[in-house]
């Protein structure tokens, strides 16, 4: 069942249209399958006998079909006018139709569908539609049946089931083909019968050895089921045939038979017509008509039911079947798996009845068909090795090959099988003498050229396959191709090399320093390394005083005494420990407290003069232990030099704290600052006044005045700082003790916090001594503003826990003015640090450095602090490490005064100097500029300090000088620099001179601009480590050759540090997280401009409304922007500038804004 | 001093790359930046060395010349007495807050005015928690524990960490300054060397002696001999020669003989990138009239800029040449 399933299924799922299609398809290939073939000799061949002969059937069948309706037409005109003249017309009108293969498709596509039709509706009615109103088409299909009968009878001995069914699927994939093989099957049945009984046996052999035995068994339970039911349906067909159908007598058969292959001859030029005229003479000559058959084919013209037709129409043929019918079925099973193709053949030379069933069933059989049945043929196409045996001598006329073909398919069959089975196995290769006739066969079809051209290509085949045993053939792809366009990029490369090579060698005996900056002198090996130069400690400076006495007078407003003192004071102290080596304990002599510090220092003032060489670092540790800033630093309220205001501020704050209990503080003592007002209940201020906020940059001293305070007013510090793990729960934990209680005992400290105890280890004694036994604990969080939000949970509650319920002063040190989560604390007490003025530190560190015997050039030390951004740690560590080290050292000895302080006429007069006593000078040269290669402009260029140099450089350009009127212009310039754009002041002095310069000039500028949007594009892929050192290098490079080139201006001292109020400049205000400066230019800065006017207006003008502006203060702070108050405030400055004073000097000169 | 030094230490590490082989041990051996190692050299004998930040570019001895610094201060005591943490070791937070504060906290027995010294190699890429949690504790134990961070870029150190300590700025080295090195390598390792080839090495190089003394191992061992052409095989770059003959052809209003020249390294397949970056560096050293390399260098900086953009095709540098070409022309 399953087996009539599937050939029921293929039988209905093909439509006319694709029927048609493929007609066209399959009218066509036969040729050209047969040239194609050799070209792919790998693929298993079969024997175009039976493809051949199915697309003959095919062929004719259509052309059957065509005829039929044609006929059918004329009939019923006849039958209507009655005109035997008709018949000729029709006969014409065939032809015509043949020739014009499109019309003849169109109305062939018609009238198979309308016969579809016929058959559907009228499957019941016992006489088929066709046969009676039709007689002209039975007439045919009974002159086919006359073909055939002949080999029916013999055939029907041999055949059995399956083949039929075969046959029937045979005829229904091959109704769609022109039938063109009219009388071909009378031919094939002709040659086909007698060797079937050999074949099968041979079939069986094979199966066996194939290993069929197994899948026999299954089979034959399969095949008995089938049987079973076919019998049934034997049963009922027969039942239905004994109902007489009425056979018309083959009136014109023979005629029309003959006409016809001559017409189709016509129609279609093909090579293959020739045999279909030879075959159509053959069936002409079988006489008789086998009547039973024709009754069989009406019966099966209108099925009872569409499924049922076919078996009915088998078993009906099984019914006179023998026995051997159930092995040959069992053979033709085995076989049904893999192919079809030998049952197709089988099928079509063993049965003539099923192929005169095929003409038959057209109509109904034809539409459908599937388009997988195509593919099999084209498998049927590839030519066998047998096939080409014979058809190399029959190539001449291949009309006369097939039939030749057909005759030998019987023995040929068993040879066609075997690449079959071979299929799924790894397969021989083919008999190469085999494989040569066959392709030459297939060759001779070929044009001249073409085989030729195949001929090479086997030989190269030949060819690779014995030279690469081992690799799949490759050359398949075409070698010679490969090979040329493999060779041309080797040669290229070679020849590069030559050049290479060649060019090199050529230039190297010019030049060579030529790509890199290696002198020939560089290549000398040289052993000399250079001196070691020993290291030698600074004098000890013995005038010290008197130094500081002459710079008494300059330093104006500026405690030069007191600030000696105190040094000499810790240097002296210091000094001394390292002179005792430790074996002093360090409390006793060098107390210093307030009470005995007067005496102390008027003793030692007396010893000083005479012990002067006592302490004398030791050469141990000449350079102590300390660093500067821990020696150095302030550890009373009197010793803050710098910075007073806010360290008094919070020693006001404290000062509440420090008396005996929170009732007994007078408020006298209140700076309006710490507006705080006191209730009689401690507890409901203690909220408000115990807290204090200490903002300020880094390294402004906020951490070091609160030591320095703690130690003056006795207090001891409890220090959270960012290196503690400082989660709520445990912050809470350790400081609940110190903040419930007013004070704390000193052992009683908590655990894991620090006490300053490291940094007093110098100055132990303290004046806890004196006075009080007790000391009032202080909590000291740093870093309030830094926050881990992982690992630090809670920290920020706790501090406001701490805040809220703690008895004691808490002071919170805080960078960030913008901290979000201190925002409520900050509201309330705030001192704010700023970095000292740089005036003051210069002198500061000038006196301190002479204290450290290396007195420093003031220019050098204002500078560096410049340079360090105001940062007064790092400005000492880096001066700690350069006197440390030695001070200019031996280069100053070797080179002459540096270039540095020659030419530049705004710094300040230098120090006076003793006799004897070296100022060093080199200080912010050993920190600024590159050692290895040296560069007139700082190797990243920045392009503000650029800006701040231009002036100085153009006024120092050799080029623009000479135009320019001398003395009165520079002088003026120098003196309105503020105000005065270079450029402005030099064009109008320019205008009425030479437009050299001013050529100059723009080129200049020009460059600059380039360098700076180099610079600018390079930062914004800051992320990628290597390109923007090339966008850098460029940068540089550019404007270093263009102040060199063209200014001229070569002995101008580049200024390196920044003068922080021309710094400010809104595009620095607005950040930098800004996606390019582009963006910034076009679209950012100008809405912020806009909000700033606008707001800072409104705030202005009324109170109330401006909830903007305090949006803005107090929560745009963690947006792009760093928007606070002062920067604010400041852009708005900027903004409101060139309203004020007309020319705006800064951003005119800025190459920045020459680019944007 | 260095060939004794040096006779003795070739048998133990014969098998080691070069930059081991002849990384430096001594202050005198370092190559360049000669003035800050000198200063660090005289703390290396006198100890009480601040906080210091070497800042520079790969390649320049930033490492070395802290270890050298660490291991002539403290001798013996090295290992006790020197924390080293590079990026390949944890430094989160928690490291900072636990390891390194009991390293701090930890007392090592040191001769007056010898600190411990906590190494950071590549502190730039230290994240930004853990270089906060370091402040204070920088501070706090600066009586016992000094830090030595070192950095490509200070920029990625937080200004705290900054102010704590005295920067240091290394550049790259100069191009003599690295051929005297490679020439003494060579000596040492008896390689037959030819100037074309070390200055292709220096070229190749850029003021970064790791990767020249990489490039001469690597042209030592694949060929034997340091020629230029042995050289330019191992690094494979845009052969400066060509590109100098290209930047004349330029100069020379050529612009047929450029493109073909061009045309060939485009061919070879060498990235728009390195091509610019090669024709840069020749022209910083062509020679021409000065005024025209300024012209040349804008537009091959304009160039560059079209290329970091993406416009990486064989037209922009054709445009380079041409643009290159006019300005020859108009000069």
């Amino acid at each position: 069942m399953t087996d009539v399933n599937c050939f029921t299924s293929e039988l209905t799922t093909t439509t006319t249209t694709a029927a048609a299609a493929e007609i066209a398809t399959l009218t066509t290939p036969t040729k050209n399958v047969l040239d194609q073939s050799p070209t792919s000799p790998f693929i298993l061949r079969a024997p175009p006998s039976a493809k051949s002969k199915l697309i003959l059937q095919n062929m004719e069948e259509v052309l059957n079909t065509v005829k039929q309706k044609h006929r059918e037409k004329h009939k019923r005109k006849r039958e209507e006018k009655r005109r035997a003249a008709m018949l000729a017309e029709a006969n014409t009108e065939q032809t015509t139709t043949a020739t014009t293969t499109t019309n003849g498709r169109h109305v062939l596509r018609e009238k198979t569908s309308r016969e579809n039709g016929i058959g559907h509706t009228k499957r019941k009615s016992p006489a088929s539609p066709l046969k009676s109103s039709t007689p002209h088409a039975t007439e045919q299909q009974s002159s086919i049946m006359k073909h055939f009968a002949k080999a029916a009878a013999p055939a029907k001995s041999a055949t059995n089931v399956f083949e039929l069914m075969m046959n029937a699927r045979n005829r229904s994939l091959g109704t769609n083909a022109n039938g063109q093989a009219a009388g071909e099957p009378a031919e094939a049945e002709a040659t086909a019968s007698p060797p079937h009984s050999k074949r099968k046996q041979l079939l069986q052999e094979w199966n066996e050895r194939k290993g069929g035995a197994k899948r026999r068994l299954a089979e034959e339970a399969r095949e008995e089921y089938i049987e079973q039911q076919m019998e049934q349906r034997a049963k009922r067909l027969k039942k239905m045939l004994t109902q007489p159908a009425a056979p018309s007598g083959p009136k014109e058969a023979s005629g029309q038979e003959e006409a016809q292959p001559v017409k189709r001859l016509r129609g279609r030029p093909r090579t293959r017509r020739p045999s279909a005229d030879v075959d159509a003479q053959l069936p002409v000559s079988p006489p008789s008509v086998d009547t039973e058959t024709v009754q069989l084919l009406a019966k099966l013209c209108s099925p009872v039911k569409k499924r049922d037709s076919l078996l009915g129409y088998f078993a009906k043929l099984e019914s006179p079947q023998t026995a051997a019918e159930a092995t040959a079925k069992q053979e033709g099973e085995t076989l049904e798996t893999p192919k079809r193709r030998p049952r197709a053949k089988k099928s079509v030379s063993n049965t003539p009845a099923s192929v005169a069933e095929t003409t038959s069933t057209t109509p109904s059989g034809r539409p459908r068909r599937s388009c997988a049945t195509k593919a099999r043929y084209d498998y049927d196409l590839e030519p066998s090795p047998t096939k080409a045996k014979q058809a190399t001598p029959a190539a001449a006329d291949e009309s006369i090959e097939i039939i030749e073909l057909d005759t030998s398919n019987p023995a040929a069959t068993p040879k066609k099988l075997a690449p079959l089975f071979v299929r799924q196995l790894p397969k021989p290769s083919p008999d190469p003498t085999v494989l040569r006739a066959r392709q030459e066969f297939l060759h001779s079809g070929v044009p001249e050229k073409l085989r030729q051209e195949q001929q090479r290509q086997r030989c190269f085949e030949q060819y690779y396959e014995d030279s690469y045993e081992l690799f799949p053939r490759i050359a398949h792809v075409g070698g010679t191709r490969l090979e040329a366009s493999l060779s041309a990029p080797l040669q290229l490369r070679q020849e590069e090399k030559a050049q290479q090579q060649q060019q090199p060698a050529i230039v190297r005996k010019t030049s060579t320093g030529s790509i890199t900056s290696c002198t020939a002198a560089d290549f000398v090996p040289s052993k000399t390394k250079k001196s070691v130069s020993s290291w030698t400690p600074l004098p000890q400076l013995d005038n010290k005083r008197t130094l500081v006495k002459n710079w008494k007078s300059a330093f104006e407003r500026f405690p030069t005494f007191k600030c000696y003192n105190q040094m000499r004071e810790k240097y002296r102290h210091f000094s001394a420990i390292d002179a005792a080596q430790d074996t002093q304990p360090m409390g006793e002599s060098f107390v210093v407290t307030r009470r005995t510090r007067r005496s102390l220092e008027q003793q030692q003032e007396q010893q000083r003069e005479q012990a002067e060489e006592h302490f004398r670092p030791p050469a141990l540790a000449p350079n102590g232990e300390l660093l500067f800033t821990e020696k150095y630093k302030p550890l009373l309220f009197e010793q803050v030099l710098v910075n007073l205001t806010p360290v008094q501020e919070l020693r006001d704050f404290l000062a509440n704290w420090h008396g005996a209990g929170a009732g007994q503080r007078n408020s006298q003592t209140l700076d309006d600052n710490c507006s705080m007002d006191f209730g009689n209940d401690s507890s409901s201020m203690g909220a408000s006044c115990n807290t204090m906020v200490l903002l300020g940059p880094c390294s402004s001293g906020k951490t070091n005045a609160v030591f320095a305070l703690a130690n003056d007013m006795n207090f001891n510090v409890l220090e959270i700082n960012a290196g503690m793990r400082r989660t709520g729960k445990k912050l809470i934990q350790e400081l609940q003790e110190a903040t419930q209680s007013h004070q704390i005992r000193k052992e009683a400290k908590a655990g894991g916090q620090l006490l300053q105890k490291l940094q007093m280890n110098g100055l132990k004694a303290k004046r806890s001594q004196g006075d009080e036994d007790v000391r009032k604990s202080l909590i000291l969080i740093e870093d309030a503003d830094i926050v881990f939000d992982n690992i630090d949970a809670g920290f920020t509650d706790a501090i406001y826990t701490l805040a809220a319920s703690s008895k004691r002063p808490v002071i919170i040190v805080a960078t960030d003015p913008n901290c979000t989560h201190l925002q409520r604390l900050m509201q309330q007490n705030t001192i704010k640090f700023q970095a000292p003025n740089a005036l003051n530190i210069s002198r500061f560190l000038a006196v301190l450095s002479l204290m450290e015997n290396c007195p420093i050039e003031l220019d050098e030390l204002i500078s560096l602090y410049l340079y360090n951004h105001q940062n007064l740690r790092k400005t000492l560590m880096e001066l700690q490490f350069f006197i440390q080290s030695g001070g200019d050292g031996q280069r100053s000895r070797g080179s002459s005064q540096p270039p540095s302080t020659s030419n530049s006429p705004n710094r300040s007069p230098r120090l006076s100097t003793l006799a004897g006593v070296h100022i060093h000078q080199q200080l912010f040269e050993f920190y600024t500029t590159a050692q290895n290669v040296r560069h007139f402009v700082p190797f990243p260029v920045d392009f503000r300090l650029l800006r701040l140099n231009l002036n100085e450089l153009l006024r120092h350009s050799m080029l623009l000088q000479h135009t320019q009127s001398p003395g009165a212009s520079v002088s003026r310039r120098s003196a309105k620099r503020k105000s005065c754009s270079p450029k402005k002041a030099w064009l109008s002095t320019a205008t009425h001179n030479k437009s050299e310069p001013l050529q100059t000039l723009a080129n200049f500028y020009e460059h600059l601009s380039t360098a700076s949007l180099l610079d600018a594009s390079g930062l914004e892929r800051s992320n990628d480590r290597l390109q923007p050192h090339l966008a850098e290098q460029l940068a540089h490079t550019l404007v270093e050759c263009a102040v060199s080139t063209c200014l001229a201006s070569k002995n101008y001292a580049y200024n390196l540090f920044d003068k922080p109020t021309q710094r400010l400049n809104l595009m620095d205000q607005l950040g930098s997280s800004c996606r390019s400066s582009c963006a910034r230019a076009l679209d950012y800065e100008p809405a912020m401009r806009a909000i700033c006017r606008s707001e800072k207006q409104r705030a202005g003008l009324e109170r109330r409304s401006s909830r903007f502006y305090h949006y803005l203060r107090n929560h745009a702070v963690n947006s792009v922007t760093s928007f606070s108050t002062e920067l604010y405030e400041a852009a708005c400055q900027v903004l409101q500038e060139p309203e004020m004073e007309q020319p705006q000097p800064q951003q005119q000169s800025t190459p920045h804004d020459l680019v944007e | 001093m260095p060939e004794e030094m040096e006779t003795v230490v070739v048998d133990k590490r014969n098998n080691l790359p070069w930059i081991e082989k002849y990384r430096p041990v001594k202050f005198d051996e370092i190559v360049g930046n000669e003035d800050t190692v000198a200063r660090l050299s005289v703390f290396s004998t006198q100890g009480n060395s601040p906080n210091i930040i070497i800042a520079g570019p790969p390649g320049v001895g930033k490492t070395t010349t802290i270890q050298c610094l660490a291991r002539i201060l403290l001798g013996d005591s090295y290992k006790d007495a020197v924390l080293e943490l590079n990026a390949s070791n944890e430094r989160g937070i928690d490291v900072v807050r636990n390891k390194i504060k009991m390293f701090a906290q930890q007392k090592v027995t040191l001769p007056r005015g010898r600190h411990k010294i906590v190494i950071l190699d590549e502190a730039d890429s230290m994240t930004e928690g853990a270089q906060q949690s370091l402040r204070r504790t920088m501070e706090i134990y600066s009586n016992t524990t000094r830090f030595a961070l070192a950095c490509n870029t200070s920029e990625k150190i937080i200004e705290p960490i900054q102010s704590r300590c005295a920067m240091l700025r290394f550049t790259k080295l100069s191009d003599a300054q690295v051929l005297a090195k490679l020439i003494e390598v060579c000596q040492l390792e008896k390689l037959k060397y030819d100037e074309d080839g070390l200055e292709a090495i220096v070229f190749t190089a850029q003021g970064d002696m790791r990767q020249a003394l990489n490039n001469l191992q690597s042209t030592a061992q694949g060929f034997g001999d340091i020629t230029g052409a042995n050289v330019f095989k191992v690094c494979d770059e845009p052969h400066p020669m060509l590109l100098q003959d290209m930047l004349q052809h330029c100069a020379a209003n050529d612009i047929h003989k450029a493109y073909k020249i061009l045309a060939k390294l485009w061919r070879l397949g060498y990235a728009p990138e390195d091509i610019i970056g090669n024709i840069f560096r020749v022209c910083k050293r062509l020679n021409v009239d000065e005024q025209l390399k300024l012209n040349f260098i804008r537009e091959i900086g304009i160039t560059h800029m079209k290329i970091v953009d993406g416009c990486n095709s064989l037209l922009q540098l054709t445009s380079l040449l041409a643009r290159l070409c006019m300005a020859a022309e108009s000069h």
